[in-house]
């Protein structure tokens, strides 16, 4: 009888642990649902040419704003539509990749352009980021260098 | 302004350009039966990576199509780039007044567009007809200038002056736009051709257009240390891998009747060193 009453109480322990370990575990979850940041990004980035090849232009440059740092863009341009994607390497480390689609709105020289974006991936403090934003920006036709400014919420 | 020397001298040009681009065209008999016909090549110093000029010809067989051309809308690989190029970096703009009355006043075509925004030039030659009866008065040859426009509804608009060289002279302006196509292609050039108005008493037919996109004898400028600087814009970018099928085109004519034809063509790949192949 006392064995029996010794047994049913280890092994209420044992799921009295579990269940511990369980709740510590969701509510570990839970804390760091709780602590990711949602921020409202704003950028300036500047890109120059890298490479083209047909469509496709590869390019480079740095962005500054909340997310200061490198950027690195490859964009498939039609006469109707842009689109790519363009990841930022924050000085802080990490990186937020973000698909673009955009149309140009002018013609000439200098070619002004705008529309959406979203948050594709991210590494680092970035590894769950999430977002979208919109983006206008100028390209320059016979350099390519162009100059981007963005607007998103991001939370990671 | 043209003097009559330089009138009839481009007249022999035309004329010339025109009897070699014949001398061109296939002369089988599955040639012969077609309504309509599209040939495209990319110029013979073309390399895969860089930019070439893009040479499209448009032939319309009067004797399968009596019916004036009406719209052509061609349409292009999704490979090679068109915005991408160096051509088009500012817009001709006309109002929708000029392109219905498609005849311009001499003098007021190119004169009032800027010269970076030719797209691409060539010659052109249609039957004239009168409108009463449909009796062909004669063909007039003349050159054609592609201008880009402004953006009208999120697509590229496209101006197309067609000066004639003889015997009438005229100079006509047609609207256009570059826009979305289905795959395999990036997109499509099309050109309205709306009938002359009916005080003039006769309809311009299309049989054919020679037309290069970013050609070297385009001219841009730029300033650059308070001067003025004259240049050749980059042609057609090209990507760095040939497709698998080629760069492939395809036309759609539509006529006055309400009929359509289309045909299609497929430009060689430059080679490693800069040639075209011969697979076709």
């Amino acid at each position: 009888m006392e064995g029996i009453t010794l047994r049913h109480n280890a092994a209420l322990v044992r799921i009295t642990i579990a269940s511990l370990c369980a709740l510590a575990l969701a509510l570990a979850g839970w804390t760091a649902t709780a602590d990711a940041k949602t921020v409202n990004v704003s950028e300036k980035v500047s890109l120059h040419l890298v490479h083209k090849s047909g469509t496709t232009l590869v390019e480079s440059g740095t962005a500054s704003g909340t997310l200061a740092g490198r950027v690195s863009a490859t964009f498939v341009v039609s006469a109707f539509k842009v689109s790519g994607s363009v990841t930022i390497y924050p000085s802080s480390g990490g990186s937020v990749t973000i698909n673009v689609v955009g149309s140009p709105r002018s013609v000439g020289n200098t070619v002004t352009f705008g529309g959406t974006m979203g948050v594709r991936k991210g590494t680092g403090t970035y590894a769950r980021a999430t977002g979208s934003g919109t983006f206008t920006g100028t390209v320059n036709r016979r350099t390519w260098a162009a100059t981007v400014n963005a607007k998103a919420k991001l939370s990671y | 302004m043209r003097t009559p020397r330089l009138r009839a001298a481009t007249a022999a040009a035309a004329s010339l350009s025109l009897l070699a681009l014949a001398a061109l065209a296939p002369a089988s008999d599955a040639a012969a039966r077609q309504p309509v016909r599209l040939t495209a090549a990319l110029s013979t110093g073309a390399q895969l990576g860089g930019s070439s000029p893009l040479r499209i010809g448009l032939h319309v067989n009067p004797r399968l199509k009596a019916s004036p051309v009406t719209a052509i809308e061609l349409r292009y690989p999704a490979s090679l780039g068109i915005t991408t190029s160096g051509l088009g970096i500012a817009a001709c703009h006309h109002t929708q007044a000029q392109f219905d009355n498609v005849v311009v006043d001499y003098g007021t075509g190119l004169i009032d567009c800027p010269r970076n925004a030719v797209i691409a030039t060539g010659e052109a030659a249609g039957a004239i007809h009168n409108s009463d009866d449909g009796a062909e008065l004669s063909r007039e040859v003349g050159s054609i200038t592609v201008l880009s426009g402004p953006i009208r509804d999120g697509h590229l608009g496209l101006v197309t002056l067609v000066t004639g060289w003889h015997p009438v002279g005229a100079e006509l302006v047609y609207a256009g736009q570059i826009a979305p196509a289905p795959a395999p292609y990036g997109g499509a050039l099309s050109i309205t051709l709306p009938p002359l108005p009916a005080g003039y008493g006769a309809q311009v037919a299309l049989l054919d257009l020679d037309l290069t996109l970013g050609g070297r004898n385009i001219v841009y400028t730029r300033r650059a240390g308070g001067r003025t600087i004259a240049y050749h814009p980059d042609g057609i970018a090209l990507p760095e891998r040939c497709p698998t099928a080629g760069f492939r085109f395809a036309a759609t004519f539509t006529f006055a009747d309400g009929s359509r034809n289309s045909d299609t063509a497929r430009a060689r790949c430059p080679t490693p060193g800069g040639r075209l192949s011969r697979r076709r």
